[in-house]
């Protein structure tokens, strides 16, 4: 269940789990801030991921999956964001955008990737990257947790 | 509007209408149906120094759109406000004023300097959208294409622009 | 997981690195700059040939997939075809550098 502050800001976002691995307690919540969002949400339609529910046990690290374009008039929210996330934490760059601008990169509007503004644990590349490249980076965090924030 | 299945083009019939008749020719339009306003904007067209303000509607009997335009010289870029036509266009009007730098005559906000900062930063470029304007980080990123391996090839291949640049953004003016 | 993707799927670019002649065509046209090739030329003398020819020799050729947006300009492009669509998609990286993909992974 995600904890009263953390919800105040993301306006109730779910936080969703593995469907392949019940063990693995990474819950994910997917800033969507444009096209990679819809992947992100093919992994929920195609059942790659299930929300967490009330009796589930304590999430072992909170992932942020930050999947869009960002832009500059946006970054205080998503520091914003970032900085409510409960510890442990970490942050996925999930698609070029958030990489590098993507596409956009050259636009007077767009910040080159999210790493400038939050730290990021991983970055997986596509313009869309797949569902199955999204549950892979969960995987492969879950697995390393090298890079994770804690207090 | 046509569209062509098996080609690569894609034509629209624009309705052009003259900059006077503007106004009136909306409202027309919009007694006669074409109620639900979808975009309006702008599209710099420097070597004409015109503008081509077009705007696209929809009606809501049927899941018809289309398109008028019209034709802006970029001396003196100012056009009726269609805010008692189009709700909607009060927006519009504004964003294409701050992209383009065209002003709507009757748009309290597009006529005030107050009134700026819709959605760029202070730091933003001034109408970024003109074809003038250069994308900063393409002019300052040095482009790989620059690189030839065959010096025999440098010498004689065709200057090409990096995709994505204007050669007017070029201060050296050789095509770099 | 993995296996059901199809196989035209756009899952990464592959290059075929003797099929290289550094034409330096994909680098010209991709719209996103994110690909970068250095090379030089050798002269080289065949076996009975009178005189030397040019080669030119593929030092690195990267692709910052950091960048690529997946048009296929590149696939399309070259007129060797040394770049091509493989389905399998690339995987996720602990570092930004870790994007920017050489020869021998783009091979892989």
């Amino acid at each position: 269940m995600p904890t009263p502050a953390y919800q105040s800001v993301s306006g109730g976002a779910r936080q969703y789990r593995l469907a392949s691995h019940p063990e693995i307690r990474v819950v994910a919540t997917d800033l969507g801030l444009a096209c990679c969002a819809v992947e992100f949400a093919a992994a929920l339609t195609r059942g790659l991921l299930l929300p967490v529910a009330d009796a589930d046990p304590v999430p072992t690290l909170h992932l942020l999956v930050v999947s869009g374009t960002l832009t500059h008039a946006l970054r205080p929210s998503i520091e914003a964001a970032w900085e409510r996330l409960p510890e442990p934490r970490a942050a996925m760059a999930f698609g070029a955008c958030t990489a590098s601008g993507g596409p956009y990169w050259d636009s007077y509007s767009v910040a080159q990737g999210i790493d400038e503004t939050i730290p990021v644990q991983v970055y997986v590349p596509g313009c869309p990257p797949r569902p199955e490249a999204l549950i892979a980076a969960i995987l492969s965090i879950a697995e390393g947790a090298a890079d994770v924030i804690r207090s | 509007m046509t569209i062509a299945a098996n080609s690569v083009e894609i034509t629209q019939q624009i309705e052009w209408i003259s900059a006077e008749q503007w106004r009136d020719s909306l409202a027309s339009a919009h007694r006669q149906g074409w109620v639900c306003l979808d975009v309006l904007t702008a599209i710099d067209r420097p070597e004409q120094r015109e503008f081509h303000v077009v705007l696209h509607a929809n009606r809501v009997d049927s899941a018809l759109g289309q398109w008028w335009g019209v034709v802006v010289p970029q001396h003196d870029a100012e056009l009726a406000s269609l805010v008692d036509v189009f709700k909607a266009a009060a927006w519009h009007e504004r964003e294409t004023r701050e992209m383009f730098g065209i002003t709507f005559t009757g748009n309290v906000v597009s006529h005030d300097p107050m009134a700026q900062g819709l959605l760029l930063s202070d730091e933003a470029p001034v109408t970024p959208l003109r074809k003038h304007v250069p994308l900063g980080a393409r002019v300052d990123t040095p482009w790989p294409g620059n690189a030839d391996p065959d010096p025999r090839r440098s010498a004689t291949r065709r200057r090409q622009a990096p995709p994505g640049t204007r050669p007017e953004w070029f201060e050296t003016g050789d095509g770099q | 997981m993995i296996e059901d993707i199809a196989i035209e799927s756009r899952g990464t670019i592959k290059l075929s690195a003797p099929d290289c002649t550094s034409c330096m065509l994909c680098v010209r046209e991709c719209p996103v700059w994110c690909i970068e090739i250095d090379s030089h030329t050798e002269q080289v003398t065949p076996e009975g040939a009178r005189r030397p020819r040019s080669v030119a020799v593929l030092d690195a050729f990267t692709i910052d997939w950091g960048l690529c947006m997946y048009c296929g300009i590149c696939v399309e492009v070259c007129p060797f075809d040394a770049l091509a669509w493989a389905p399998s998609p690339r995987g996720g990286v602990g570092e930004a550098e870790q994007l920017v993909a050489g020869i021998e992974d783009l091979s892989g």
